[in-house]
């Protein structure tokens, strides 16, 4: 490993190193994967909600390239449209979980005390949930919805960027360049915010790929459940539970919105497992 | 030792007291009536009264707080809202099965996860290596739910070499119940072997390093022995960690993975709570599975001391 000469990158001086393969890979899944999900509306060769009695579990023609479902609707705009529900929640949840786990986190480990016992409590608390079961309870009690799901997701997220956020914060706090913004006079949101947050972005942005495949696992998860967003949307989950009711029969149904949901966590775990190794190439646990 | 496990177990009363009182205010927040959910919109003031008397709702709210610690310490966790069955019992019915996929899967992901760990760490950059890796990720990309149905659509329905529903066997027919547990196990364990298999592999870099292992080379110990015997004992420790930390993990694929092989267990309890809206069914389950993490972690920690001693002391 250490025979790959160190190509020094970035304002903090790190060396960066192989993972440019599984980045790039993953990137280039991603990509098509969003911009099919942008486009579906043109690339979709049918409406997705349109239901015909004729057509119903149709195999794979030139018609209809996935098959039908048994309300007759094309199998292959339903997944385009499924994504776009999927994406949109595991972005919003995921971004949702960024913004408040970092925020606090950082108060948490720069203000230290009352405060920081506190939250690490409630975090604490929190995890003692197992994530499925946490998301499943969240749903169920407040009620389903594309809205509720982002939040539901977004709480049992919400941990591990607190957790990072909050020990890089305590690991800054006692170094010489905050205490000379502290001599200085500077706020204390300025020093979180201009001199805390940056440290700790390239970090949480790993964490935040990685668990935007988790957030991806959780919402198909939760949909298979039956607690999606609720029907006649479309999302990948939902799809692979309607399509296993009928898994005897017609498996295709099932099979090709789960490959659709591998491709994208494929995608995504690549990319953040690329990230994590170009910042520590032997940490990859 | 004996003060060790003690003092941790001192320490899970609290954590428990938290749990449960999440739980309680959590079930008490849900936007809606729960007699009119239960009864429907067109239940009578009388019906309603009944309800909240019965299910004790028409109490002060730290009454209600202190009788449900007590119902739990006593060990009842109330009645089913639709059957009138005690959850308690409902609960104790399927346990035994999703402890036994569990365990099951742990065991599948740890026997395969260290040494994919070690012979990847050995091959550091070569074949081997991105072989594993690409196992890992795949261990990694699969939802519980997707892995399941794959593997129940290749091994069970196209090869035929496992029962499709894997309900529940009685132990009288070992061969049965183990065909019946395979799938779901190997099922749950795929993602702890990832797990398992990155954590050890990441170890093994850090502790092949070593001075202690250079002495060990120095003294003309096998490599073989090194790596199994002296730097596996060091890794092990990270093993247990994360093994403990992604327990809770598996617990929410078991939830899946039971409803796919339509095996009994509490996975299939919650959907059906949730379907028929048994909030006391649903909150008993609840506990149950916090217990559940809370007792796993206590029980890591006290392996920790086990493999390390060094961690008793501290």
């Amino acid at each position: 490993m250490s025979a790959a000469a160190p190509v020094p990158a970035g304002a903090a001086g790190r060396t960066y190193r192989p993972g440019r393969t599984a980045i790039l890979i993953g990137a280039t899944i991603m990509a098509a994967v969003l911009a099919a999900a942008v486009l579906a509306p043109v690339l979709a060769p049918h409406d997705p909600y349109a239901q015909s009695i004729a057509t119903r579990f149709r195999p794979p023609s030139a018609e209809h390239w996935l098959g039908t479902d048994g309300f007759g609707r094309d199998t292959f705009s339903r997944i385009l449209y499924g994504l776009r529900v999927t994406l949109l929640t595991a972005f919003a949840s995921t971004s949702l979980a960024l913004v408040a786990g970092t925020a606090l986190g950082i108060m948490s480990g720069y203000y230290g005390g009352t405060l920081d016992r506190w939250i690490s409590a409630a975090n604490d608390l929190l995890m003692s949930f197992p994530q499925m079961v946490a998301g499943i309870i969240m749903v169920a009690l407040l009620g389903p919805g594309v809205t509720n799901l982002i939040l539901a997701i977004a709480i049992t997220a919400f941990p591990a960027f607190y957790r990072m956020a909050r020990s890089a914060a305590l690991a800054l706090r006692g170094r010489d360049y905050i205490d000379a913004c502290r001599v200085l006079g500077y706020s204390d949101g300025r020093i979180m915010l201009r001199h805390i947050l940056p440290e700790t972005m390239d970090d949480m942005i790993v964490v935040g790929t990685l668990w935007l495949a988790t957030a991806v696992r959780t919402e198909s998860s939760l949909a298979f459940i039956g607690l999606g967003a609720p029907p006649p949307a479309a999302t990948l989950g939902g799809l692979v539970r309607e399509g296993f009711d009928n898994l005897l029969e017609y498996p295709g149904l099932a099979i090709w919105p789960s490959l659709m949901i591998l491709l994208i966590m494929i995608g995504l775990n690549l990319i953040g497992d690329g990230l994590r190794d170009s910042n520590d190439p032997r940490a990859s646990a | 030792m004996l003060r060790f496990i003690g003092r941790r177990l001192v320490t899970l009363v609290p954590t428990l007291l938290a749990v449960l009182t999440l739980v309680f205010v959590l079930v008490r927040v849900v936007p809606g009536n729960p007699a009119l959910i239960l009864l429907g919109d067109q239940a009578t003031p009388e019906a309603i009264a009944r309800f909240y008397r019965e299910t004790g709702l028409d109490q002060p709210i730290w009454h209600q707080y202190l009788s449900f610690l007590g119902q739990i310490a006593r060990g009842d966790l109330g009645r089913s809202m639709i059957n009138d069955r005690p959850v308690t019992s409902a609960i104790a019915e399927v346990l035994p099965y999703t402890l036994e996929l569990s365990i099951a899967g742990v065991v599948v992901g740890v026997l395969l996860g260290v040494p994919l760990g070690v012979v990847a760490a050995r091959s550091n950059g070569g074949w081997v290596d991105w072989l594993v890796r690409i196992v890992t990720l795949g261990g990694l990309s699969f939802p519980a739910f997707v892995s399941a149905i794959m593997m129940l659509l290749v091994f069970g329905l196209w090869l035929g070499w496992f029962p499709i529903i894997s309900g529940g066997k009685p132990w009288s027919d070992p061969g049965g119940r183990l065909m019946s547990l395979a799938l779901p196990a190997i099922n749950l364990g795929l993602v702890m072997m990832a797990y398992v298999a990155r954590v050890t592999r990441g170890g093994m870099l850090n502790t092949l390093p070593s001075d202690f292992i250079r002495t060990a080379r120095a003294k003309g110990v096998p490599m073989r022995r090194i790596v199994w015997k002296h730097a596996l004992r060091n890794v092990l420790l990270a093993v247990v960690t994360f093994t403990g930390l992604y327990f809770s993990v598996l617990i929410g694929n078991s939830v899946l993975t039971e409803i796919v092989f339509n095996r009994p267990g509490l996975g299939k309890l919650v959907v059906g709570a949730l379907d028929r809206r048994d909030y006391t069914l649903l909150q008993g389950l609840v506990v149950t599975y916090a217990v559940l993490v809370v007792v796993v972690n206590t029980l890591t920690d006290l392996l920790y001391g086990l493999v390390d001693p060094r961690v008793k002391t501290g």
